[in-house]
């Protein structure tokens, strides 16, 4: 398989400023130290708990964190291949970054706030092709409609605001926002999570036949680990900005390793009524303070396997059962 | 309904650039000298009939429009509800608000239509031995002042400085506090501490001695210097406003996802920043007319804004103080259309306010 992304140790840390003259007092270190690699048309799918710095990760590929916060430092590669050809996205600057910005594309969280609410779906869906393509009207036109077509939605749609459509509607006019400029990648942060139950399936499959239809690659970044487990082909479980678990997604669903995987995925709700929950592991305590992370293995405050060792040294990734576990104890 | 809006805007626009183009000729006819070609109340005259024509003009267009825009969403099947047909809907059912609105309304028909309204020239001075002070009767509605001028007809044509003073110099804060705001919230970080901190600082000084201070040092009264020198003294609040709703919208999703497809600095403000703000721009503007109409009256009013015998609001108190104890009609009667208006523009904005406000409807 073809690597299309690999990202090597990267790094963002927020400042926090306070103080009479707004200094810098501290950091909140949100994505410590990640490194995964994403194949041609496979799906990754990113879990973890809220805070653990998933979105982040999105959105430092994606190049957009400086604008919307001041003096956040982003460090490490994010290597983008394509024909032969290799970019370090993390180093170009706005105007180089613009180039590639078509091939990698979002689909955000919440269907309400995604979507200009002074745009229409057709202004929407067209506004990529207007800053990347060099397509004409009549050609933008065209794309619109067969865009909203391939979403499940219609040419009638394409006049009315966002505010007309549910949250389902609103979500397959983001993902046809997102396939406008042809992408090879697609990042979906947590894309169902706002949806109901029965909209979810919906949205999942119609990412999934647009995935084979296109030979997309997805990042998946959810919390629901049985909407990740059904769409993904490797799942990596993340603790406080750093990947704890990485594999092939039906073994790590069924056979976690890290006592955080385990815990995470023992949380899962089972469809079965009779079955007892004695195998649960819960967790004590809150996720750490980012601000000031645990020495050594971030996770040693709440693990349930915790030895005297694991606050002095910091895990390492290491390969095993096809897998890379950063647990030297489990 | 934005086409509507749009047309008072124009008319409201050109009827400014009219009195613009009056006061222009008015120089040229004084540097000119001697033969007076035509005086200024034909001139009134003129553009009072070429208002009344326009806004006949502009009534006929509209309701041809949307009698097709009616037609048109009949043959679309049943479409939901337009974002503005709910704002117009919510307006409405507001009384108050419809009465501000009103009040406003009237007033610029008053403005436009002065000449009609008006028995008699506001500067001409009658018989003063005869004419002086005398009693509210139905040829002075008001009775007139100290110069045996016709009262009423002063007040009326009043309005025309208070709604012009309140118009420009509201847009030109509102155009500068947007320009600011945007910078400071698009940008932020350092270049947002500097803008703010000036801000602060604008705050902090007193606007109506600065104001004052100036006009002293200028040694000139021209309306157009106090309008803007009103609208440069009120601009801080529309920035701090606009910075917040730019700092909110960067949040938003659809910022992020426009700023992922590589839009340019100039589409996220106009396309994505702008028009999701214009809602609290609109309404806070509309609030400020008022205090900008009451800064112009109190400048008036010390004798530093409009100058007489221009009559404004302001300055008709000014001129009538004196009598407040036996002819107390006229100061109340220019109190009062002062209060009127800022009560109507009040009422107007709380109104549009709480229509465009998705979150205060039932």
């Amino acid at each position: 398989m073809e690597k299309i992304l690999e990202v090597k140790d990267l790094r963002v840390r927020f400042p926090v400023f306070g103080g009479v003259f707004l200094r810098k007092i501290a950091e909140v270190k949100a994505v410590d130290g990640m490194s995964f690699d994403l194949f041609k048309g496979e799906t990754l799918g990113l879990v973890g708990e809220s805070g653990c710095g998933k979105s982040t990760v999105g959105r430092a590929i994606l190049n957009i964190l400086h604008a919307m916060n001041y003096g956040v430092e982003i460090s490490g590669q994010v290597l983008y291949h394509d024909s032969g050809k290799t970019v370090d996205l993390n180093q170009l600057s706005r105007s180089q970054m613009r180039p590639y910005r078509s091939a990698i594309q979002m689909i955000f969280q919440d269907p309400y706030s995604s979507l200009n609410p002074r745009m229409t779906v057709g202004q929407i869906v067209e506004e990529p092709l207007k800053i990347h393509g060099h397509y004409s009207k009549s050609e933008r036109r065209d794309r619109v409609v067969w865009l909203l077509e391939k979403v499940g939605l219609t040419s009638r749609h394409a006049a009315q605001y966002p505010h007309e459509f549910s949250g389902g509607q609103r979500q397959r006019i983001g993902i046809a926002r997102a396939l406008s400029t042809n992408p090879k990648i697609v990042i979906a942060d947590e894309p169902v999570s706002a949806l109901d139950v029965s909209i979810q399936a919906q949205v999942i499959n119609l990412m999934q036949d647009l995935q084979e239809e296109f030979n997309l690659s997805y990042i998946f970044i959810a919390h629901d680990l049985s909407v990740v487990r059904h769409i993904s082909d490797r799942i990596a479980v993340m603790y406080l900005g750093k990947v704890v678990e990485l594999g092939p997604g039906e073994s790590v669903y069924k056979n976690p390793i890290h006592p955080y995987s385990r815990a995470l995925l023992s949380a899962v709700p089972r469809p079965d009524p009779t079955a007892t929950h004695e195998d649960r592991i819960r967790l004590v305590g809150d996720v750490p303070n980012p601000i000031r992370k645990p020495s050594g293995c971030s996770f040693h405050t709440r693990c349930p396997i915790v030895r005297p060792s694991c606050s002095e040294e910091e895990p390492a990734l290491e390969m095993r059962e096809g897998r890379a576990v950063a647990c030297p104890f489990s | 309904m934005i086409l509507g809006l749009f047309g008072l805007f124009l008319g409201i626009a050109g009827w400014h650039a009219g009195t613009l183009w009056e006061s222009l000729a008015h120089t040229v006819q004084k540097l000119s000298g001697a033969s007076v070609l035509y005086t200024l109340r034909d001139l009134d005259f003129l553009v009072s009939t070429l208002f009344v024509l326009g806004m006949l003009v502009a009534m006929g267009l509209y309701s041809g429009i949307s009698c097709r825009q009616i037609q048109k969403t009949r043959s679309l099947a049943q479409l939901p509800e337009g974002q503005w047909s709910i704002v117009k809907r919510q307006f409405l059912k507001n009384r108050l608000a419809v009465v501000g609105a009103l009040i406003i309304l009237a007033l610029y028909l008053v403005a436009f239509l002065c000449p009609f309204l008006a028995p008699y020239d506001p500067v001409e001075q009658g018989d003063r031995v005869q004419e002086r002070l005398l009693l509210p009767s139905a040829e002075h509605l008001l009775g007139t002042d100290r110069f045996a001028r016709d009262v009423f007809s002063r007040i009326v044509y009043g309005s025309r400085i208070s709604l012009l003073v309140g118009f420009l110099a509201m847009g030109l804060a509102v155009t500068l506090g947007t320009a600011v705001g945007a910078v400071a919230g698009y940008y932020g970080g350092w270049v947002d501490s500097v803008i703010m901190r000036f801000v602060d600082m604008m705050l902090s000084f007193p606007s109506l001695i600065l104001i004052i201070t100036v006009i002293a040092l200028w040694r000139n009264q021209s309306i157009w210097i106090i309008i803007t020198l009103i609208g440069l003294m009120s601009w801080m609040g529309v920035a701090r406003l606009v910075r917040g709703q730019f700092m909110a919208l960067k949040e938003r999703e659809f910022f992020q996802a426009a700023k992922a497809l590589g839009a340019g600095t100039g589409r996220l403000i106009f396309r994505h920043l702008l028009p999701n703000s214009l809602t609290p721009i609109i309404v806070s503007a509309t609030l400020r007319v008022g205090n900008t109409i009451l800064l112009e009256a109190s400048l008036s009013y010390l004798g530093l804004g409009v100058q007489p015998p221009t009559p404004s609001w302001g300055n008709i108190v000014y001129d009538t103080k004196g009598n407040l104890f036996t002819e107390w009609w006229m100061p109340l009667a220019a109190g009062m259309a002062i209060v009127v208006t800022v009560v109507g523009y009040n009422l107007l904005g709380d109104g549009l306010r709480d229509a465009l406000d998705p979150r205060l409807r039932e």
